[in-house]
């Protein structure tokens, strides 16, 4: 900045370099009044922001640590760490665990797969406008609504799914969602045909800047179009890939929308992911002290997990290697 | 290590032309410069014969085969882009090994190949390290080592070395000149600076608009230019241009400029006559080719007064007007004549050049 602005100074001012200091630090460093005030503009925004965020946060943490009483008037007694040590013996929670990592595994690895296929595609395309648009409607879709669209496309009497496996010949006995081993598949199909296209679009901003000269490079190299793309597009999608995975695991984390309508969790807890048994936990038993002892590991984890992506996924261009050959 | 003919070249992109009839033979082993101002359908040309651009019409041959439906990756060819095309997620020892991990080479070979072009070009320290750490000469190096890896067929060069600093790039331009010579690969160099194509190249072919002006040695190029645009685009500082009359005919023509009047050898007038060349003429005339004298009883052919004096540390340019025109002169001595001071200007009669004002055709 300062090379810079030295060549603007006047004649008569550089007469005087040396002698008297002249400043050509950007305005806002001089001018420190100026930045007081515009902290003191945003603190109520940002006080209330907080007021709302941690409050439940802080609540969670109360409730964890109680065992809640719901009658009125009855206070909620001390519990201390009850909560989460009943918890190892709990096995529902643990197979709470396994199934969630289960369902958002496949999800993720489908829809990443998918996605990134759909956007090679689209990319492609000569009417990759309109394909857009198409592939957009169902992430539009409340998952409430996706939920009864597949129920209704499963459903074993009319749906046109149940029919076309049944066909195939592939379910030999009752209906997709009643069966221990096709519900996992059927709740999983439903996330991958709502959330594939906003992985595609993700994917599809970052192929836009994948930089020609790259590729053409790799050519001339010797790469052939699939040896291109994973070797110089891929790498240049990773950061694109991270935003999309975080977005769709913490999703999977979160909503429930879809199961609670489409299974409720069953059949024989085939289903039961953590948040469904935590919702089971808090809103059917109502042991809330327990639910948010729950809760709490639930975005402790989601919370590390999301650290351990960005760390693998990190911009590799970014990082500063210093040592010298091997 | 092939000859590379190109043949009746066009390129369209949709309804502009890029490239118009190309004919360009590339000897084997041969420097070949294609030089021209931005926008003349280099880039185009390369890329045709790098197979990264569909030809419109014509044939591109490496030695006997023709190439024009064969990809990029089995052409055996090797290039250099404008902007290095470095892969940031690679080190420079990946981005280096790339085309050999390609052809299958196993890992020890690899490794020695590499090393060796990084040797050559100097950057054997930097080849753990990532493309963002590198500066630009850096990056160019790295850019070339993947190139002279692997003893391609042909080099492609796409101005590689028009983003350094001038003096990196005078330094770039000896090595890379050198390495052609040490490694004898046929070698296609774009670049729309003239300094590059003269010092480096065994050819230059100049183009314009899309159109081959003049393919020569740069010594043909810069003596005995086509046109006027090669005269004009050749040679640093420019050539002067000069609109004269014809006077006189058979062996005794005489070149008449306001009351200056050039009297032209035999042969020049005779050529001239031959060619029939109209009236009204344009004269060529480097600014080596011509003596200043201060003062105003020079004696000189012109009389001029000096519009402004450049010192180059050896050499002097001096721009002088005279009428409406304006001439640049470079001279050895430097001798200080103050703007607006007076001077007479001669004119090397055996090199200057004369045009067809309309077509733009030099007579000679
Ligand atoms: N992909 C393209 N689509 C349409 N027109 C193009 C394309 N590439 C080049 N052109 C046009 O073709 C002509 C020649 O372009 P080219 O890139 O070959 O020029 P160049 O000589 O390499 O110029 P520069 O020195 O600026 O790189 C230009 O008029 C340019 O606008
Ligand atoms: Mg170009």
């Amino acid at each position: 900045m300062a090379v810079n602005t030295i060549h603007r100074e006047p004649p008569e001012q550089s007469a005087y370099r040396g002698v008297r200091r002249v400043d050509h630090s950007p305005q806002i460093f001089n001018n420190q009044p100026a930045r007081y005030y515009l902290m003191w503009l945003l603190l109520p925004a940002v006080l209330l922001l907080a007021a709302i965020s941690l409050y439940p946060f802080v609540w969670l943490i109360y409730m964890s640590l109680h065992e809640v009483q719901l009658a009125p008037g009855k206070s909620d007694l001390w519990a201390g760490v009850d909560n989460f040590t009943r918890l190892f013996s709990d096995k529902s929670f643990a197979r709470g665990w396994v199934t969630l990592f289960k369902y958002s595994a496949l999800c993720l690895s489908v829809e990443i797969s998918l996605g990134v296929l759909v956007a090679v595609i689209l990319n492609n395309s000569r009417l990759e406008k309109l394909f857009i648009t198409i592939f957009l409607m169902p992430m539009m879709m409340a998952p409430v609504v996706a939920g009864f669209l597949y129920m209704f496309l499963y459903n074993g009497t009319f749906g046109w799914y149940f029919w076309l496996l049944r066909s195939l010949g592939v379910l030999d006995g009752g209906t997709i969602l009643g069966n221990k081993s096709w519900a996992m598949a059927g709740i999983v199909a439903t996330d991958v045909w709502q959330w594939t296209p906003l992985i595609a679009l993700i994917t599809l901003a970052g192929l836009k800047r994948v930089p020609q000269e790259q590729l053409e490079a790799n050519m001339v190299d010797g790469a052939g179009p699939l040896r291109n793309f994973f070797s110089v597009a891929l790498p240049n999608l990773y950061p694109f890939l991270l935003i999309a995975i975080l977005l769709r695991f913490m999703d999977n984390f979160r909503f429930i929308d879809t199961i609670l309508i489409m299974t409720g969790g069953g059949p024989a807890n085939a289903t039961k992911i953590l948040p469904t048994y935590l919702f089971d936990v808090s809103f059917k038993f109502f042991e809330l002290g327990r639910g948010a002892a729950i809760a709490f590991t639930l975005l402790l984890l989601t919370i590390l997990l999301g650290l351990i992506l960005t760390k693998i996924f990190e911009d590799p261009t970014r990082k500063i290697k210093t040592d010298g050959m091997d | 290590m092939t000859s590379v003919t190109i043949k009746d070249v066009w390129k369209y992109y949709g309804k502009t032309m890029a490239v118009k009839e190309l004919n360009i033979e590339v000897r084997d082993n041969e420097f070949l410069c294609l030089l021209g101002p931005s926008g003349c359908g280099k880039s185009s040309t390369l890329r045709m014969l790098a197979g990264l651009e569909f030809i419109s019409s014509g044939e591109v041959f490496f030695g006997d085969l023709k190439v024009n439906d064969i990809p990029p990756r089995d052409r055996d060819i090797a290039m250099v882009f404008e902007n290095y095309a470095l892969y940031p997620h690679k080190t420079v020892f990946e981005n280096m090994a790339n085309p050999l991990k390609l052809q299958r080479m196993n890992k020890t070979d690899i490794k020695e190949r590499v090393v060796w072009a990084a040797q050559m070009l100097e950057i054997e320290e930097l080849l753990q390290r990532k493309p963002v750490e590198l500066s630009g000469g850096q990056k160019q190096r790295t850019a070339i080592g993947r190139a002279i890896v692997r003893e391609p067929k042909v080099f492609l060069f796409d101005e590689p070395i028009a983003h350094l600093d001038a003096k990196l790039r005078s330094h770039m331009r000896g090595e890379l000149k050198h390495l052609q010579r040490r490694l004898e690969t046929t070698t296609v160099y774009v670049t729309h600076d003239q300094l590059e194509g003269m010092t480096m190249a065994d050819r230059i072919a100049v183009m314009h608009e899309g159109v081959l002006q003049q393919l020569g040695t740069p010594g043909e190029i810069y003596n005995h230019p086509v046109n006027e645009f090669v005269a004009g685009f050749v040679g640093e500082p420019p050539m002067n241009f000069l609109d004269c009359r014809i006077e006189g005919a058979g062996d005794s023509a005489s070149l008449v400029y306001d009351n200056m009047n050039l009297a032209l050898g035999g042969e020049q007038s005779r050529i001239l006559e031959t060619k029939g060349a109209a009236r009204e003429v344009r004269l060529g005339i480097r600014p080596d080719d011509l003596t200043i004298e201060m003062g105003t009883d020079h004696g000189l052919e012109l009389s001029a007064k000096i519009f402004v004096t450049e010192p180059l540390g050896g050499d002097m340019l001096i721009e002088a007007d005279f009428g409406q025109d304006r001439m640049t002169i470079k001279r050895k001595i430097a001798e200080l004549g103050q703007p607006g001071d007076a001077c007479g200007i001669a004119v090397n009669s055996e090199k200057l050049h004369v045009f067809d004002r309309d077509t733009g055709e030099a007579f000679f």
